[in-house]
C-alpha cells in the first residue's frame, strides 16, 4: 500500500478498539444509575410536592377568613333552622287531634272530662 | 473448544462460534484482531486522510459492537464488517461533501489532488497517478474499483455489501477500468 502510518500504529489501534466493550460497558453503568437516582429524585419531588399541596389544602382551611366565618355561620344558621323547622313541621304535620283524644285516654283521661274540654 | 493461536487472527466461523456461546467481548476482540488492519486501508484509501480515517474506525468499530447482539451470522462476518465500515465511510464523505456545497466533479478532482499534499502517500509516480485516477471516480465506481482491484473481493460478497446487483457491480467496475486506463494513457503514453 502507498500509504504510511505512524509507527506501531496498528498495535495502538487495536488496543484501543478493543477498549471499546470496556468503554461502553461503563458508560451503560453510569446510565444506568443516572437513571435510577433520576427516578429516585423523581419519586422525591413527587412525594414533597403532593405533600405541600395537601399542607396547603390543609393550611387554607385553617386560615378562614372573616367572610368565611359568616357565610360559614349563616349557611350553618340556616341548616339548623331548615331542621328544626323541618322537626316542626314534621311533628305538627303527624299530630292530629284524635291523635291528642287517643293519648289522653290512654293516659287515663275520661271520656266526660274530654267532653269538657 | 477453540485452540488459542498466538498471532494468528480467528477465522469467521470461529469467531461465529464465539459470538453463539454468548462471549461478545471475546468475539469483538477477534474481529479487531481479524479486520482492523484491512478495514483501516479499506476506508484510507476512500478517505485519503490518515487522521480522519482513525476518527472513522472507532465509528465503525463501535457500531460493530452496538450490533453483535443482534448479529445471527446468517451473513457472513467479513461482509457484514465491511457493509458497516463502506456505509460509514460514504455517510463521511458525503458529510464532507455537503459541507464544502462543491460541485460532485470538482469535489472528486479536489480529491484526486489531495493525494500530492498528503504526507503519509509513499508510493511511486505510477501510483500516484493510479490512486489520484481512482480518487476522480464518483463514489460508487470509486468503491467498486477498490473492492476489486485491491481488495480482490468476489462481486457476490460485493453485492452483499452494497445491496447492488452483480451485474451492476460488473458494469460500475468496467467504466471505473476504462477512466482509469484512459486517464493512465493520457499521462503516461503520449
Amino acid at each position: 500500500m502507498p500509504y504510511s502510518t505512524p509507527d506501531g500504529y496498528f498495535e495502538g489501534l487495536k488496543a484501543g478498539l478493543k477498549m471499546i466493550p470496556v468503554r461502553e460497558k461503563s458508560h451503560t453503568k453510569v446510565l444506568r444509575m443516572i437513571a435510577r437516582y433520576t427516578a429516585i429524585a423523581a419519586s422525591v419531588a413527587l412525594i414533597f410536592t403532593a405533600g405541600r399541596f395537601f399542607a396547603g389544602k390543609a393550611a387554607d382551611m385553617n386560615e378562614l377568613t372573616e367572610e368565611d366565618y359568616i357565610v360559614f355561620s349563616d349557611e350553618m344558621t340556616n341548616a339548623i333552622y331548615q331542621e328544626s323547622y323541618t322537626e316542626q313541621y314534621a311533628s305538627t304535620r303527624q299530630l292530629t287531634e284524635e291523635d291528642y283524644i287517643e293519648y289522653l285516654i290512654y293516659t287515663g283521661v275520661e271520656i266526660e272530662e274530654l267532653e269538657q274540654l | 473448544m477453540i485452540p488459542k493461536r498466538s498471532n494468528e487472527p480467528m477465522k469467521d466461523n470461529e469467531i461465529i462460534i464465539l459470538l453463539k456461546s454468548g462471549r461478545l467481548e471475546a468475539g469483538f476482540n477477534a474481529i479487531v484482531d481479524s479486520y482492523s488492519e484491512r478495514l483501516y486501508w479499506h476506508v484510507r484509501r476512500f478517505l485519503g486522510s490518515h487522521d480522519d480515517t482513525n476518527d472513522l474506525m472507532q465509528d465503525i468499530f463501535l457500531k460493530i459492537w452496538k450490533g453483535l447482539p443482534s448479529f445471527r451470522g446468517d451473513s457472513q462476518i467479513y461482509t457484514w464488517v465491511y457493509r458497516i465500515a463502506t456505509n460509514e465511510a460514504l455517510t463521511f464523505l458525503n458529510k464532507k461533501g455537503s459541507k464544502t456545497g462543491l460541485d460532485v466533479e470538482i469535489a472528486d478532482a479536489l480529491k484526486a489532488d489531495r493525494i500530492d499534499e498528503d504526507p503519509g502517500f509513499n508510493g511511486d509516480s505510477l501510483q500516484r497517478e493510479l490512486h489520484k485516477a481512482v480518487r476522480s471516480l464518483p463514489e460508487k465506481q470509486q468503491l467498486v474499483f477498490n473492492l476489486r482491484y485491491f481488495d480482490e473481493m468476489k462481486y457476490e460478497d460485493m453485492s452483499q455489501i452494497t445491496g447492488t446487483s452483480v451485474g451492476a457491480l460488473k458494469a460500475s467496475y468496467h467504466h471505473a477500468y476504462n477512466k482509469i486506463k484512459e486517464r493512465l494513457e493520457k499521462i503516461f503514453i503520449h
